[in-house]
């Protein structure tokens, strides 16, 4: 297939990806282009919402149009690892001979627990000691799984789409800043609209809808995965993503007055690259060629908010990522003079 | 051409070395055009910068005797301009992924050109050929006019202008040493006055305004402005002698007042009371009523110490009248050797005060002949004298001057000088009335009050004893008197 043609057929497959999830998920489409902008980069989102906002009709729903496999966790604070990644059980092995004189020999076989799934969401991730936590990062890193000795590969594309709760802090335990910087995009799910709401209650009071069909299997995710790392970007855009990676960081030549009186560390190495990444599947989903400078301007926002660390002094004036991000955008030149 | 296909039709997409070709021969282009813009616009700056010594030196032609003929030195100049411009703009590097970023920024095509130029060099991947494809294509539909932006040669009408100023400068050469010609003696002397009056008016004021002086201070002020204006050339010599005169008044009237506060017995205003009468009082009979024109020495001859604020007062007199002096012969010198005399107080019969001079600088060498030959025996001798050097009036008061003393208590100021009868009638000769109720401000003196009312209590004595005076006048003149208690 042609290069013309590849890019076409990326991009119908992500419109249709989009329209198809549309069917379940009122709103929210940016929300849905990022995920997909995760998925097909092999990176893993972390959603942050209140209750409530359909974060785990779209995991469903991703799945089903998909042909993925799904599965859901609920954190909760009793939640041990070994209820993530599975557990080493006794199973009874039946003998040939049956009977008085029949021995029974028992072994021990690996329980596969629910992160072995294709798209896994972690509801409410903040919920959970660290150490369960770390045993779903590590699973989310190394992909794969080790139990009493024995690595357990899983299958990819493995997304995990932890779930965190804005509010609700109390006997909570929030993601260490190291295991945060792991997630490729950090996307915020506001409240519908009014109309949003109206289309949700019609589509939910009503006659049940017709199941969402599936329209990329495991092969074109591959084959779509593949062609985003392919997609060209010149040196100068890449030098852009760079420089608004440093300038987030305090004590650089690039960071912005915002930035050096309020933030305590910036992006690490993991935001360019996400950046980069994520401008390359901007760009292929809108059945372009090469990615420029707006793919990168329009990842910065998902790519950078969780790796910027505020000073006291930032969190007592209540500054948000978002507003650092939004003047590093408007103070770092595309192209440097 | 480069890269075309055959009969110059767009390459094929299959051929890989054609796409390239193509892309590259589309940047070329684009480069060419940049660079021979970048020749225009350096080549106009150096000529412009070029032109400049040569305008400089063409105009100074017509004033100095240059080296060199001013033409080819122009010339010179301008080619050595022109040729430094072509030769930067040759030696510069025209970056050609800068070149297509503005392109890119230009086209609004998301960096697709700018993309093609890394793609380039590199082997191909799975989008290469259809980027370059896509650049190439952008860069053969567009105009470098369009990517480029339009000339703009800011310098060009500069360098014409300068152009044209040189050649103008060439043929009509001008000699800037006429245009400005230099001031001349008279008018650096005009300044020269118009500076020490300044001077002398500042350290007038500051005397003033540390004893709470208004109206001196107020003369002091414009005696300075007037000197600031004379120096500046803001007047005319003419209007300077106008305003001179009134502040000459001013000043003298001042003199007096301080002067009789500070000495009771002295009334000549510096070198202008010559041959003035003397103050009742004085002993040194006969010395004073002969009236030495143009040679008093006011306050000196008197042996009394000289209050140096009257001192300074004096001095700024002096000065002014010398201004007046040299101001009058050099505005005028051309129309009339002398500062025509002005009519710096109204003059009239000498009978109507007896004793009082003239002050100012009116009193010209021959003083007032006559006027101090009266009541000699109550010696006015320090009064009587000019100050040194104010001799520059013309004398006046020919006529005698009157037979009894006025009352002190309505005439002070003005030309009064101090109560002493000059010889003549009355009805002859110049004087000035200047009625002085009191004093206008407070100077800081410190003579006792009752002496001058016992003093001018005598005189209103001798004066309600003579015939003329009504009788009512003589009862609220004794009332008044009587009020203050002194008159017993």
């Amino acid at each position: 297939m042609e290069a013309r043609e590849q890019a076409a057929w990326a991009g119908g497959v992500v419109r249709a990806l989009r329209e198809e999830i549309g069917r379940a998920i009122v709103g929210h489409e940016e929300v849905v282009h990022d995920v997909l902008v995760c998925l097909f980069c092999g990176g893993h989102a972390l959603l942050e919402g209140v209750p409530g906002l359909g974060k785990t009709t779209l995991i469903k729903s991703l799945g089903q149009v998909l042909d993925l496999v799904a599965s859901r966790i609920q954190f909760t604070p009793d939640l041990m690892p070994a209820d993530i990644i599975g557990t080493n059980v006794l199973v009874p092995e039946e003998t040939q001979q049956a009977g008085a004189g029949a021995e029974s020999r028992r072994y021990v076989r690996f329980q596969k627990g629910p992160v072995f799934a294709n798209i896994v969401l972690a509801d409410e991730i903040n919920r959970a000691t660290p150490k369960t936590q770390s045993a779903l990062l590590e699973a989310m890193q190394e992909q794969t799984v080790t139990v009493g000795g024995t690595s357990w590969r899983l299958d990819p594309p493995i997304n995990v789409l932890p779930t965190q709760n804005p509010i609700e802090m109390e006997g909570t335990y929030p993601l260490p800043e190291a295991q945060l910087d792991r997630f490729f995009f950090k996307l915020a799910l506001g409240y519908p609209s009014a109309s949003e709401i109206s289309s949700i209650i019609d589509r939910t009071t009503g006659e049940p809808p017709a199941p969402l069909r599936k329209v990329v299997d495991a092969e074109g995710i591959r084959r779509l995965k593949a062609l985003v790392r392919e997609v060209p970007l010149a040196g100068h855009v890449r030098d852009y993503a760079i420089r608004l990676g440093l300038a987030t960081r305090p004590g650089t030549e690039a960071d912005t007055d915002l930035v050096s009186r309020y933030v305590r560390y910036g992006a690490s190495p993991r935001g360019p690259q996400t950046l980069v990444l994520a401008a390359k599947a901007n760009a292929l989903f809108d059945g372009r060629l090469n990615a420029g400078f707006d793919d990168v301007k329009a990842a910065a926002r998902q790519a950078l908010r969780h790796r910027i660390l505020f000073n006291f002094e930032g969190e007592a004036e209540g500054i948000t990522p978002e507003q650092v991000i939004d003047d590093v955008l408007e103070r770092t030149p595309a192209v440097q003079e | 051409m480069h890269g075309r296909g055959q009969n110059g039709a767009r390459p094929g997409r299959a051929n890989m070395s054609d796409l390239r070709a193509e892309f590259k021969f589309r940047v070329a282009r684009l480069r060419r055009r940049a660079r021979l813009d970048l020749l225009l616009r350096r080549s106009t700056a150096g000529l412009f910068f070029g032109l400049l010594p040569g305008l400089v030196a063409a105009s100074l032609a017509g004033t100095i005797t240059l080296p060199v003929p001013a033409l080819p030195l122009a010339a010179a100049s301008a080619a050595a301009g022109l040729a430094a411009g072509a030769v930067s703009a040759l030696l510069a590097r025209v970056d050609r992924r800068r070149l297509l970023i503005q392109a890119d920024a230009v086209l609004g095509t998301r960096e697709v050109i700018s993309t093609a130029l890394e793609l380039e060099r590199k082997p191909g991947g799975v989008f290469t050929d259809a980027i370059l494809e896509d650049a190439a294509g952008l860069l053969a539909r567009t105009a470098p006019r369009i990517i480029l932006g339009r000339r703009r040669l800011v310098l060009a009408p500069f360098a014409l202008l300068a152009a044209v100023l040189t050649a103008a400068a060439l043929l009509f050469p001008v000699d800037f040493r006429a245009l400005f010609p230099q001031r001349t003696d008279q008018e650096k002397e005009l300044a020269q006055i118009g500076e020490n009056l300044r001077q002398k008016g500042e350290k007038l004021a500051e005397d003033a305004r540390a004893q709470d002086l208004g109206r001196s201070l107020e003369l002091s002020q414009q005696l300075a402005q007037l000197g600031r204006d004379l120096a500046d050339r803001k007047i005319t010599p003419e209007d300077a002698l106008d305003r001179m005169s009134d502040l000459e008044s001013g000043l003298s009237r001042e003199y007096r007042l301080r002067e009789q506060l500070v000495q009771p017995n002295a009334s000549g205003v510096p070198g202008t009371s010559s041959g003035e009468p003397g103050q009742p009082g004085d002993s040194s009979p006969g010395s004073g009523d002969q009236g030495q024109p143009g040679s008093a020495e006011a306050g000196k001859d008197s042996g009394q110490p000289e209050d140096p604020a009257l001192k300074d007062l004096g001095d700024a007199l002096d000065q002014l009248r010398r201004a007046q002096r040299d101001l009058g012969g050099k505005g005028e010198e051309s129309d009339q050797a002398q500062v025509p005399e002005r009519p710096r107080r109204q003059r009239g019969p000498s009978t109507a005060e007896p004793g009082q001079g003239l002050p100012g600088g009116d009193s010209g060498p021959s003083g007032r002949p006559g006027q101090d030959q009266g009541r000699s025996g109550q010696g006015q001798g320090k009064d009587s004298e000019e100050r040194p050097g104010e001799s520059g009036g013309s004398g006046v008061g020919s006529l005698p001057a009157p037979q009894k003393r006025g009352p002190a208590s309505d005439i002070i100021g003005g030309n009064r000088g101090p109560g002493l009868a000059a010889q003549g009638s009355a009805g002859e000769g110049d004087s000035t009335r200047l009625l002085a109720r009191a004093l206008p401000e407070w100077t800081g003196s410190k003579l006792p009050e009752e002496a001058i009312l016992n003093s001018y209590s005598q005189q209103a004595e001798s004066e309600l004893a003579r015939d003329e005076v009504p009788l009512k006048l003589r009862q609220a003149v004794k009332e008044y008197f009587t009020s203050i208690g002194i008159t017993k």
